[in-house]
């Protein structure tokens, strides 16, 4: 075997092993959404509980808090957000854009959470929080898992024929 | 199942009409329902600022038989669960369970400790504060509300044998609790309407999109494929009809593809047989 022929097969075995760690890391970005989903509703149960679990709050944080906003006011606004979150998702499926599913959303949810906890309507208004929430993660996990299969089946064909190649390489050694 | 176009493009679709439409009937249903809970609290308060109007005359000459009836033929009305008077030191003095006249109430429960909860009792109470809703023994669902009678000039100027002190600013509490069920069964049957029209929505507007979606898209694109999928294709020469647009076009320039690919096929194989045939004349 000569020295350029080795080389080849070496350069075609590096190839391999990074297209099987890119479609490593795809696989586990493609479930980078289903895990802000369960983050979501993991934040979601201490807040459905809030009630039980919380204190209410004393006479001393409500002053210090100051006067909190209007319950119609938060939810106008949270309907504004679905509506924006919505379409930037929307907008970043029809470009096919590889950004990454933003945890920032689940913070986002839990401000809103926190508004009308302190405006003292949260029950009435969790399942809106809630509904807000599995929706944007939900599109964004299905963009991104969408995605992510799409540039994994690339990459399997890209070894199929890789493997094909290194395959006639050592017949023709033989 | 998502490896056909089909699921692919009506999932976003679906996910983002139901999730819009669920956000915006579940705030729409949070803000309604609050809305009617302000407007039976301010009935509630209306209703005890009519009985605090209309027992003030019998309150000023202390004429507590006319008092006692004004309090039990208001608390008849349909809808009212309770309605008593306390006086300053919470004593019921005035209700229309006459059982529970005489009987002191705990300070510590929900509707006295929003001025009871200092050392000193608060003497003006916010409007909001004054309403709480409890499930009573029944379980019946009350909204009550809590109307504190302020001394007035003229019950410290009164005749000596009914004065109060300038110096106590509130003289008792006229306490009033409202039967919540009829709201509730309102409430009930808005959600229940909210649901249906939901359900209207979502299945008409998913079901529309996935229809022309269907018709334009999917069956045409069905076609293709079974156009270019076929063995047949090369000998029979056969295309898929116009009227699908782009896709009609596609599976024509493929047919036409197809064609001049048989045709140098053809002639290859012309060239070769006739190359054969000059070889076989030669060496012969």
């Amino acid at each position: 075997m000569t020295n350029q022929e080795t080389s080849r097969e070496s350069s075609l075995a590096d190839q391999r092993a990074a297209l099987l760690e890119s479609i490593r890391r795809l696989h586990t970005r493609s479930y980078r959404g289903m895990w802000a989903i369960a983050a979501f509703a993991s934040a979601s149960v201490p807040v459905m509980l809030s009630d039980r679990i919380f204190p209410p709050l004393s006479p001393e944080v409500k002053k210090m808090l100051g006067m909190p906003p209007s319950s119609n006011m938060i939810s106008a606004l949270l309907v504004v957000y679905a509506f924006s979150a919505i379409l930037l998702v929307l907008g970043r499926i029809t470009n096919a854009s590889p950004k990454m599913v933003s945890f920032s959303h689940i913070s986002y949810l839990i401000c809103f959470y926190a508004f009308y906890y302190f405006s003292g309507v949260l029950p009435e208004n969790f399942w809106a929080v809630l509904a807000t929430g599995m929706t944007i993660l939900s599109l964004e996990s299905y963009h991104i898992w969408s995605l992510s299969m799409a540039k994994i089946r690339e990459e399997e064909e890209t070894l199929v024929l890789l493997e094909r190649r290194i395959g006639f390489e050592r017949g023709r050694e033989h | 199942m998502f490896q056909n176009i089909a699921p692919r493009s009506i999932l976003p679709v679906g996910l983002t009409v139901t999730g819009f439409v669920a956000i915006c009937c579940l705030s729409l249903y949070a803000v309604m329902k609050q809305d009617m809970i302000e407007d039976a609290a301010q009935n509630g308060r209306n209703i005890a600022n009519t009985v605090v109007l209309s027992t003030r005359y019998a309150m000023l000459h202390n004429d507590r038989k006319n008092l006692g009836n004004i309090i039990a033929n208001i608390g008849q009305h349909q809808g009212v669960e309770y309605l008593r008077v306390f006086n300053h030191n919470g004593f019921i003095t005035f209700s229309r369970n006459q059982t529970e006249i005489g009987h002191q109430v705990n300070k510590k429960v929900e509707g006295c400790s929003g001025c009871h909860s200092g050392t000193k009792p608060a003497e003006q109470l916010a409007t909001e504060k004054q309403t709480r809703v409890f499930k009573n023994e029944r379980g019946v669902e009350v909204l009550a509300m809590s109307q504190p009678i302020y001394n007035e000039p003229s019950c410290s100027t009164a005749t000596t044998c009914h004065y109060h002190p300038q110096t106590q600013k509130v003289l008792g509490m006229l306490d009033i609790g409202l039967d919540q069920g009829p709201l509730q069964k309102s409430l009930a049957l808005m959600r229940y309407r909210m649901i249906v029209f939901t359900l209207m929505t979502l299945v008409l507007t998913v079901g529309g999109v996935a229809a022309l979606l269907n018709r334009s898209f999917f069956i045409p694109l069905k076609k293709l494929v079974a156009v270019t999928s076929s063995t047949e294709l090369c000998d029979s020469g056969k295309h898929m009809e116009s009227g699908y647009g782009e896709l009609s076009l596609l599976a024509r320039n493929f047919h036409d593809l197809v064609v001049r690919l048989n045709s140098t096929r053809e002639s290859l194989k012309r060239c070769r047989r006739y190359s054969k045939e000059k070889d076989h004349n030669e060496t012969s």
